[in-house]
């Protein structure tokens, strides 16, 4: 048993996420009925065998909805944090290997970003896009990128100033191999735990500015449909209730992933600590 | 006064159990400065803390203390709280780690003296910071430990342990990491302690053990291996760890001993010495020797010398 | 005269911050593509009259260049002008003071709900580590995040104000009374207090190796002394500064939470504005809310520096 590398919160979160992954892809095979089928005379049904999660005000079945929500989510989240890793490493690098006054350009650039609280740009953003998944994911990545370039900053600068680098560049390495051999495998660790966790923010995010109507707006998403049982809360608590327990699930499989992970990249023995001296 | 019988620490490890101090025999007498010297990771400071009770919550102890005349080891917590500072004082290793960073020095010496039920005053902190070398003992006392120099904060932690006036001073390598000077001064200063009560000394630098010590215990692998009266002891040592040890020394020919200090999880069989003793023999690769009493106040723990 | 230093070169460091935090605040309108006239008066039934759009495009001055617009705003800005709401002709500034003062009320209460949960939480998880209360502690920490902030918001209506009816559903109150406060306030504390309380624990934690834990427990402190007054009093200093983060991400959470209880705050005038496209109030809150959090953050560090005294008398640290 590998005990080493996986541990229990690990293990917790891939199960999640894993799960939430399988449904994202076979929703149009799972799915009892179409999701976007509207059926007037079978609005606001209670969960029943026919509708598993019930229906919404427009009659359609909310259990095909959330379905295929997760694939819009697992989407939108993937898309941003891709944008926000590959802008936001390549930032981050490249200024700090530059260093001087580039460096100094670009850091002001991104404290001038992170002086706004996160939602408040990202609404701003969203909303002057008009509502749209375009939108919605050019905002969240905005404010996504900025903890990629820190990280992958910080990781370069710290490499920059060893001592094995200056030997390493006499001994004619250029810096493709540099980065290669010396900055990559300290970089790794840290960006997959912001990756895995920023996931979870983004899909929190995208689903908080959805549910205002400044995310996506045609296809089923989760916090939109949220928003679509507000106006029922006391008569068909269902409609809300469903797709926000998706969202918890999905997130809190991130989360999880994240921590376990983030445990073994920092390893605190929490069980087996003894002194010896 | 204070004796220590087969007293042993372990610990559960992935790689099984391991035992930083295995079977220590040892008798501190009132009023007499017993050294143990050894290198770093030889299992001294556990067998410090293990007089205090105050080892990790994951250690195992067994064995006998006896304090007076009263057995310690078994204490409950409530207990020992009337032992710790009062009749047992440690003063630790590294006295930038082991001072409050966020209190005053008299704070944290005024706190020391009301949870023992000793007179606090101004006038009592002032005599006790004067006693261990301080100048400027009002103006030190409104100070943070950062700001004091590496002497200064040394001689705060062992004022600290003599606040309480306990009976025995535990002194965790008192001069570590200061300069040679201020290592000349703190030990002169430990000498005039010296009257007043039992030091337990825990040292790797033998020039501050011969200057204090009445009795030196070498300590190896998590073992005594020899205990003799400090002069007979600088004089003539009888362990060949002893003696190598003594030889390594810069002021002497400065030989360093073959070979590297056992890892806990791989203690050699039979004497813990051998792959690197002179004068090994058969014997000592398969039986494990015990403390044996050569002379008058003398052990060893050696087959080719006993 | 240290500490006065360090503030002064604090605060010029911010200057350019908020030179930028102004520039992104007044230009965030071109970053869709698109004229701004139209996309302004553009509503969901399609783009208004071209000449209306033309008129409104000179009295709004973008047919101005840049530098000129943003050069402009910004001496208004200094003065403190910010405009008038496209919605209501009402001064913005009037409104942002107005409602950032029924957002602070909420925060603070919000603040004591976190604090109350986390750090009893943390000092509980800390002193009993590996057992069954430190694994809930940190089940709740991972719960706490992972729940979205407006499902966690009707729910607790759906409990409190539906079924058990013993508090109202929404709304201001009379002038922000305590009712109304307490379940945006609850909302928005308990998922700060799910960040929190990690802190605290591994505050807590952090310190309890150090030697000077031990050290006080060798010389006969009794234990609630050793971790009441030796342990929590470093633990703390990290925490303070997680309060003023946490003040952050209150302000972020009031954005749904203020829409989900209609509480008038300032999170709820950043959505209106947005959905009327009042461009004039945008603009301001942004600035405004960009202020407030850069001003957190100042304090926060200054009280970091205050409270450890390495920090306060230690010329190299700053």
């Amino acid at each position: 048993m590998i005990k080493g590398i996986f541990n229990r919160s690990m293990l917790i979160g891939l199960i999640l996420i894993g799960a939430v992954v399988f449904l994202a892809l076979t929703a149009p095979w799972l799915a009892p009925q179409d999701p976007q089928k509207t059926n007037f005379d079978q609005r606001l049904l209670s969960p029943s065998s026919e509708y598993p999660f019930g229906t919404d005000h427009l009659g359609r079945c909310i259990l095909s909805r959330v379905l295929f929500a997760a694939r819009i989510s697992l989407f939108i989240g993937g898309s941003v944090i891709g944008i926000s890793f590959i802008a936001g490493t390549l930032i981050g690098s490249i200024s700090a290997y530059a260093g001087g006054i580039v460096d100094e350009t670009v850091m002001r650039f991104v404290d001038g970003f992170l002086a706004f609280p996160s939602m408040f740009i990202a609404l701003a953003i969203a909303g002057i896009f008009g509502g749209n998944m375009t939108g919605l994911i050019i905002a969240l990545s905005i404010v996504e990128w900025t903890a990629y370039a820190r990280v992958s900053r910080g990781s370069v600068l710290a490499v920059k100033n060893m001592d094995y680098i200056a030997v390493s560049r006499m001994m004619g390495g250029r810096a493709p191999y540099i980065l290669r051999h010396h900055i990559l495998p300290n970089i790794t660790s840290p960006l997959l735990v912001i990756s895995t966790l920023g996931m979870g923010n983004v899909i929190l995010a995208a689903a908080g500015l959805s549910f205002l109507g400044l995310g996506v707006s045609s296809a089923p998403e989760w916090g939109m449909m949220v928003n679509e049982g507000r106006l029922f809360l006391q008569s068909a608590p269902h409609v809300m209730f469903f797709p926000g327990i998706f969202i918890v699930i999905t997130v809190l499989g991130f989360n999880f992933l994240g921590d376990g992970l983030r445990d073994i990249f920092d390893p605190r023995d929490t069980k087996q600590r003894w002194r010896l001296f | 006064m204070l004796s220590i019988r087969d007293l042993k620490v372990a610990f559960e490890s992935p790689q099984g159990p391991i035992t930083p101090v295995d079977s220590v025999d040892m008798d501190i007498l009132d009023k007499e400065t017993f050294t143990i010297i050894g290198e770093s990771g030889c299992g001294k400071s556990l067998l410090a803390n293990s007089l205090l009770g105050l080892l990790p919550r994951d250690a195992k102890v067994c064995g006998k203390v006896h304090m007076d005349g009263k057995e310690i080891l078994s204490l409950k917590e409530k207990e020992w709280r009337k032992i710790r500072g009062n009749k047992i004082g440690l003063v630790f290793q590294n006295p930038s780690a082991s001072l409050n960073p966020v209190f005053t020095m008299h704070n944290q010496l005024y706190e020391t003296l009301k949870y023992s039920n000793k007179p606090s005053s101004r006038d009592k902190m002032v005599s006790l910071l004067k006693k261990t070398g301080i100048k400027n003992p009002l103006r030190r006392l409104s100070q943070y430990p950062h700001q004091l120099s590496g002497g200064m904060k040394q001689r705060f932690a062992i004022a600290l342990g003599i606040a309480t006036d306990p009976e025995i001073l535990i002194a965790d390598e008192p001069t570590n990491g200061l300069d040679v000077t201020v290592k000349l001064k703190i030990v002169e200063m430990l000498s005039k302690l010296h009257a007043e009560r039992s030091i337990l000394l825990i040292t790797h630098d033998l020039n501050v053990a011969s200057n204090l010590s009445d009795k030196i215990a070498v300590m190896y692998a998590g073992e005594l291996v020899e205990i003799a009266p400090a002069k007979s002891f600088f004089e003539k040592p009888i362990h060949p760890y002893s003696s190598q040890l003594l030889a390594s020394h810069p002021e002497k020919e400065m030989i360093p001993i073959p070979g590297f200090t056992p890892q806990l999880t791989q203690r050699p069989h039979g004497c813990r010495f051998h792959p690197r003793c002179a004068l090994a023999c058969r014997k000592c690769k398969t039986e494990h020797p015990q403390l044996e009493k050569i002379e008058e106040e003398r052990y060893v723990r050696c087959f080719a010398c006993a | 005269m240290i500490m006065f230093a360090y503030l002064m070169r604090r605060v010029l460091f911010l200057i350019p911050t908020l030179l930028l935090v102004s520039i992104i605040s007044f230009s965030i309108i071109h970053i869709a593509p698109g004229d701004p006239a139209e996309l302004l008066l553009t509503g969901p039934d399609g783009v208004a009259d071209p000449q209306v759009v033309e008129e409104f495009r000179e009295e709004m001055g973008f047919d101005q260049p840049f530098h000129i617009q943003y050069g402009t705003w910004l001496m208004q800005v200094l003065s403190g002008d910010l405009g008038y709401s496209y919605m209501t002709d009402q001064p913005v500034a009037k409104a942002i003071l107005h409602n950032f003062g029924a957002t602070f009320k909420l925060a603070v209460v919000s603040m004591i709900f976190t604090l109350l949960i986390a750090i009893p939480g943390g000092i509980i998880a800390a002193l009993a580590k590996d057992t069954w209360k430190d694994d809930l502690s940190r089940f709740f920490s991972l719960f706490g995040v992972s729940i979205p902030n407006f499902w966690q918001g009707y729910l607790m209506i759906l409990v409190f104000a539906i079924f058990l009816d013993i508090l109202p559903v929404g709304g201001y109150g009379e002038g922000g009374d305590l009712t109304h406060m307490i379940l945006p306030a609850l909302t928005l504390g308990t998922s700060s207090a799910a960040v929190l309380m990690r802190l605290m624990r591994s505050s807590l934690l952090d310190v309890l190796d150090h030697d000077y834990i031990l050290s006080a427990r060798a010389r006969g402190l009794p234990e609630y002394i050793v971790i009441g007054k030796h342990a929590l009093k470093n633990a703390f200093i990290p925490v303070v500064t997680m309060m003023g983060l946490s003040f952050g991400y209150l302000l972020n959470g009031s954005v749904i939470i203020e829409t989900v209880f209609a509480w008038p705050g300032i999170g709820n005038l950043m959505v209106s504005s947005i959905y009327s496209r009042d461009y004039p109030m945008i603009q301001g809150t942004l600035l405004f809310v960009a202020g407030i959090f850069v001003i957190i953050n100042l304090l926060v560090d200054i009280s970091y520096a205050y409270l450890d005294p390495r920090l306060r008398y230690d010329k190299r640290n700053l």
